[in-house]
Parts: structure tokens; C-alpha cells; sequence
């Protein structure tokens, strides 16, 4: 009896897996227009820096975070851009916006096994809103 | 005369020899895995193959000192004295190790040291995204940061533009001001010249805010784990070092409690090492920071007082539980039958005490909770067969499929109920099953809900649920390419499966 249920339970299993195919998770439907890029998927692991622009050079985005480290990141046609929490679309970018020493967040994907020239991909670009920066500095 | 004083040396000798052998196999053992936790905390956590195998060949190893430190200990009568403080130590070790998880892995160690001083004073968010591929402590913060702000986190979810102003966001005040429907607390810290005061005073709320994830969603949180999070924010406002080492604390009162009950039931106290030095346990509180450590204490705390008789206490401590993760309601027929009907009132009344101060919410008290409850699905494994048949019937197969779960798991507590002999070891041993069952039955299998039934298991030698612990970090694929493989799955659950088979086997034996 105890072998028939053994049995009956791993024969079980594989139907159950087939079942699952692949990526069949599923997150909530995105209700926010406010919602940030870098919530696109909840398994991609990103990281941010803060810091001012050192350049923009053939889609590679350059900026020099607090701690003196430059950073590149590569932008795609994916890459959201935001100045303060609104969202803007690519062609209403300036030249103007990445000029060097200009104040960005960015959010990047960063690779571990990319054989290209960055191994960090932008997934949000957020310029600083100029509203803030009439506002007093706020500092820990 | 000589000759049996030689012999008695003879024996202290081998006495000793005895004792220090397997002690000193622990020590190693505990050694080797705090060499392991360190370079659990070097290892750059992203996606992709070499990071996701490298962490799987850490946590095996983790696993099998582990696995080896159990059996020591089970079979050295010898030692348990001074096991059980090598035992206390190592749980406190490894998770003070892990507690700086998620602070950039390239940092030197003074450089993570003043790290974690900056993120402990509020002066940046030091942490990673992702601690040890997880990221819901951030909304534990965010949560916490709202509520000392007098905002009911109940109400609105991260992103929505009435919280601008506590993630720091530049926001416009007039007249038809959008912040009089939050509390008067909440509206002169958002309408006063104090984005300031909204903010404690820090310029890290708008990452906080933005690391949040599924930030459209309402929490999910139970009222005392928003207390936690409210003291964790009261003590040092978006840290989360301090929030993680809080969490590891009530994991610790946790593992103080199961051990007072294993010595209650008789047992050997030392086998709380198969909870204390969980590789798992370890690696989602003190690494990635969950809240379930909460629910761990207080699920702890409510068997050991209704197995000394200490009813009220214990119905209280049951209650607790609930307002720290719904998952306990389904052991109420087990807790009502020890506790007495009378007694057993006081556990709405503490969950009504606890949502008390959040009733505002209205209907948004639980959005965000049934919204999980609807929609998620991640690492199914029984749910999953059950969706797919029910898809030859019906077009909604996922509803099919959770009621017909909720059936089964209704139906394995009713069983369960009703085979009650008012035993200690019958209430920890159905404890074990219910919420198993309701985990292996549930469309999400997050690798940390196993905390919920670990220190049951370990009171009710239940090992399946053991080894579990380790064969659900294969969960951890979809952090390879964001995709969930059927064959990893297939592996999963027929070794869970088999597992439950051999463990039925043996026991009949």
C-alpha cells in the first residue's frame, strides 16, 4: 500500500510540472502610471546610483557617484527617463539634460556574464526636478 | 586498590576523549559554515547563472555542515551541556554575519562597516535593491516611516501621490489640498513648510520609496508586524540593519521558545539546532529580512503556553500569530479544543484590538492581501496540476484551482480536528501538517513560508519539512534568467514527495 502511494505521488510530480511551463509567474497588472520602471519585473535584480553626469558618449551614460566612482551604464530603447517622479518620453529629451555635471539618478541592471562594452544596462534615467531644487537641502 | 584508581583514570580519559571529539567536531562544524557565511556575504547577488550557482554551492555547503552538526548532536549523548551553548552561539553568529547582506558585496570590510553606520544614522541607503536576491524589506520600512507619520499604511499604497510628500517628492499645498483626507498628524507634517518632517529630517525616502516593490499594491502586512516595523522606524528611520537585526530578534525569542518547549515535551532541547542553524531560516531573516521571523516568535511562544497549561497567555500569544501573518487561522480548531471556548474569545479579541487602530482603511484593509491571494503564483507545485485540469473545464482554471485547494487544505484541518486526542504531541504534530499543507497547496511557495512550519516540525520530528528547507532553494532559479523551468520544478517536488512517502514508510517501521 505504502509503495502504491510512494508511486502514485512521484508519477504524480511530473504532471504537476508540466503543468507550470515556463515564467509562470504572475505579478499584479500595473495600475500606476506613477510606478517606477525599475518595478518592471520583480526578479530583476537592479541597483542605483546617484551622481553627476561626466558624459554621454555613443549610448554610454557616464556619471561620478558621491564616492568618486565613475560608472557607466548603456542606454536602451527601454531605459524610462524621469525628471522628478514624472515620466517622459525619449523624444522629449534635450541635449541639454546630460550635460556634464548634472545631478542623475540612475537604476541599472547590472550583468554578470555580458560580453559587451558595459555590463550594466539603464533601466531608469531620473533627471532632478527643478522644483527641488528651490527647496531647502535636506540632510541626514 | 592502584589498579582501580588506574582503571577510573582510564575512564575519565576515555570520558573526556568522548566528549571532546564530538565537541570539537561541532566547533568545526561551526566554523566551516561561519567561513561559508562570510563568503555568502562577497557574493555579487544579480541574475544570471554564476551568481544563482554560486549560491546554491554555498547554501549545499551550508546544508551539509548543517545536516552533519544535527546528526553529531542527536547521536553524542555525551555533549548536549555544552552543545547546546555551541549551538546558541553559532544561531547568534550566523545571523549577525548575514545582517550586513545586501550592502555592496565589493566593499571592504571597513568600507561595509561605515556603511552600515551610514544607513543605522539615516544618512544614505547603503543597502542594495536585492538582499540575497529578496527585496521586500523595503516596504517594510516604507511601511514603518508611513505609520510614524500617522498615515494608515492600510489605506494607500507607495506610489500613490497622497505619500509624495513622505518620499520626499517636491509637492505643490492649496487650498484644495489632496492631504486633508489623510490625519491631522499626517496633514501638518505634509501641509506644513516640512517636506522636512515628513521626511524625519532625510534625504533617503525617495530611494527607500522607490526600492519598493509592487509599490502599487496596498500592504499585506498584519497589524504586528506594522508595529515592528513602526518600532524598528521609532529606533532608526530607514535602516534597514536596524529593521533586519529587529527581525532576527524575534527569530531568536522564536528559537528560545521552541527550546523550552522541546524540553517541555520531553524531547532532546538540543535538537533546536535543526531550527537554529537553518541555512534557510538564516539566509531569509538575518540575510534577506522577512517578516515571517515575527510570526515565528509568536507561533513559538503560543505552543509552548498552551502545552504548559497557561491557556490565556497562550490564546493571546495565538492570536498574536494571526495579527503577525494570517497563515495561523487555519490551527484555530486545535487551539480552540485546548483552550476552552471561553478562552478561546480572547484571540478575535486580540486580532480586533490589533486592526483596531487601522479600521479607517475601510474595504483597504485587506486590498492588498487579497490581491496577492488572487493573483500571485510562484513555485505551485500541487496547485499547479490541479490549474491545469481544471483548465479541460472551466476558463477561469485559477479560481477553480484555489478553491479547490482551499478544499483540500479545509478538509485535511477538519481530518485532523477530528482525530484530536488533546495531546502536546497531537497539537504540534497536526500544527505541523495544517500549515504544511496549506504551504505545499498554495499557488505561491515563497522559499521562506517553511518558517512557518520548521519549529512545529522540529517539535514534532516532522523532517520532511527539513529537508525542504533545503530542496526549495531550487525556487531560486528564476533568479537565472526570470524564468520558472519545469524540470527544476519536477525535481522539487518529487524529492518533497518522495520524501513524505519514505518518511510514512519508516515510521510505520
Amino acid at each position: 500500500m505504502m509503495k502504491l502511494f510512494v508511486l502514485a505521488m512521484v508519477f504524480m510530480v511530473p504532471v504537476v510540472v508540466s503543468a507550470q511551463g515556463s515564467g509562470s509567474i504572475e505579478p499584479p497588472p500595473r495600475t500606476s502610471p506613477n510606478e517606477s520602471a525599475n518595478r518592471e519585473d520583480n526578479f530583476v535584480v537592479t541597483r542605483s546610483e546617484t551622481g553627476t553626469i561626466v558624459g554621454l558618449k555613443e549610448g554610454i551614460l557616464t556619471i561620478k557617484t558621491k564616492k568618486d566612482k565613475e560608472i557607466s551604464v548603456a542606454l536602451a530603447n527601454s531605459t524610462t527617463f524621469r525628471i522628478g517622479k514624472n515620466k517622459i518620453d525619449s523624444d522629449e529629451l534635450a541635449e541639454g539634460m546630460f550635460e556634464p555635471g548634472k545631478q542623475v539618478k540612475i537604476t541599472y541592471r547590472p550583468f554578470s556574464d555580458r560580453k559587451s562594452r558595459v555590463d550594466k544596462v539603464a533601466v531608469e534615467v531620473r533627471f532632478n526636478d527643478e522644483k527641488d531644487k528651490q527647496k531647502p537641502v535636506i540632510s541626514g | 586498590m592502584s589498579e582501580s584508581v588506574e582503571k577510573s583514570t582510564e575512564k575519565t580519559e576515555e570520558s573526556s576523549f568522548s566528549r571532546l571529539l564530538p565537541l570539537t567536531g561541532l566547533a568545526g562544524l561551526l566554523i566551516s559554515s561561519e567561513v561559508v557565511y562570510l563568503a555568502l556575504l562577497q557574493l555579487d547577488a544579480i541574475n544570471g547563472w554564476q551568481p544563482v550557482l554560486t549560491f546554491w554551492i554555498e547554501m549545499a555547503a551550508l546544508f551539509v555542515f548543517y545536516f552533519l552538526a544535527a546528526v553529531l548532536v542527536a547521536r553524542c549523548e555525551s555533549i548536549k551541556k555544552f552543545a547546546l551553548w555551541l549551538i546558541i552561539f553559532g544561531a547568534v553568529l550566523f545571523r549577525v554575519t548575514l545582517l550586513p547582506a545586501g550592502i555592496p558585496f565589493e566593499y571592504s570590510p571597513s568600507e561595509k562597516l561605515e556603511a552600515v553606520r551610514s544607513d543605522v544614522l539615516g544618512k544614505e541607503v547603503a543597502y542594495d535593491r536585492f538582499l540575497l536576491f529578496d527585496n521586500d524589506v523595503w516596504r517594510y520600512v516604507w511601511d514603518g516611516h508611513v505609520t510614524a507619520n500617522g498615515v494608515n499604511p492600510y489605506r494607500y499604497a507607495p506610489t500613490d501621490p497622497h505619500l509624495d510628500v513622505f518620499g520626499g517628492e517636491s509637492v505643490e499645498f492649496d487650498e484644495t489640498d489632496e492631504f486633508d483626507e489623510l490625519s491631522d498628524e499626517a496633514s501638518s507634517n505634509a501641509a506644513g513648510e516640512s517636506r522636512n518632517e515628513a521626511t524625519d529630517g532625510l534625504d533617503i525616502w525617495r530611494d527607500i520609496r522607490d526600492n519598493v516593490n509592487h509599490a502599487d499594491v496596498t500592504t499585506i502586512y498584519p497589524p504586528l508586524a506594522q508595529f515592528v516595523f513602526w518600532l524598528a522606524h521609532a529606533i532608526a528611520p530607514g535602516s534597514i540593519f536596524v529593521m533586519k537585526a529587529f527581525l532576527v530578534l524575534c527569530e531568536l525569542i522564536g528559537i528560545l521558545f521552541l527550546a523550552l518547549t522541546l524540553r517541555r515535551l520531553g524531547l532532546a532541547v538540543t535538537s533546536v539546532i535543526l531550527y537554529a542553524w537553518n541555512p534557510l531560516m538564516i539566509k531569509v531573516f538575518a540575510g534577506s529580512g522577512h517578516a515571517d521571523a515575527i510570526l515565528v516568535a509568536a507561533i513559538c511562544a503560543a505552543v509552548y503556553f498552551i502545552v504548559c497549561g497557561w491557556k490565556s497567555i497562550g490564546a493571546a500569544a495565538f492570536g498574536l500569530a494571526i495579527l503577525a501573518k494570517l497563515s495561523p487561522v487555519i490551527l484555530v480548531p486545535f487551539v480552540v479544543r485546548r483552550v476552552g471556548w471561553r478562552r478561546s474569545l480572547i484571540v478575535p479579541g486580540v486580532v480586533l484590538i490589533g486592526y483596531l487602530p487601522f479600521i479607517d482603511a475601510g474595504q483597504n484593509l485587506f486590498s492588498g492581501f487579497l490581491k496577492f491571494a488572487r493573483e500571485w503564483q510562484f513555485n505551485a507545485g500541487p496547485f499547479a496540476l490541479i490549474r491545469w485540469l481544471s483548465e479541460f473545464v472551466t476558463d477561469d482554471s485559477a479560481s477553480m484551482a484555489r478553491m479547490i485547494c482551499g478544499v483540500l487544505i479545509f478538509a485535511i484541518v477538519a481530518f485532523l480536528a477530528w482525530r484530536d486526542d488533546l495531546s502536546d504531541g497531537y497539537f504540534v504534530s497536526s500544527s505541523a501538517i495544517a500549515l504544511g499543507a496549506a504551504i505545499i497547496l498554495s499557488p505561491t511557495v515563497m522559499p521562506w513560508y517553511l518558517s512557518w512550519v520548521l519549529p512545529l516540525a522540529v517539535m514534532a520530528r516532522q523532517f520532511v519539512w527539513v529537508y525542504f528547507t533545503a530542496i526549495v532553494l531550487a525556487a531560486f532559479h528564476i533568479m537565472i534568467d526570470l524564468n520558472e523551468y519545469a524540470y527544476v520544478l519536477w525535481l522539487e517536488y518529487s524529492l518533497f514527495f518522495a520524501l513524505v512517502g519514505l518518511g510514512h514508510r519508516f515510521a510505520r517501521r
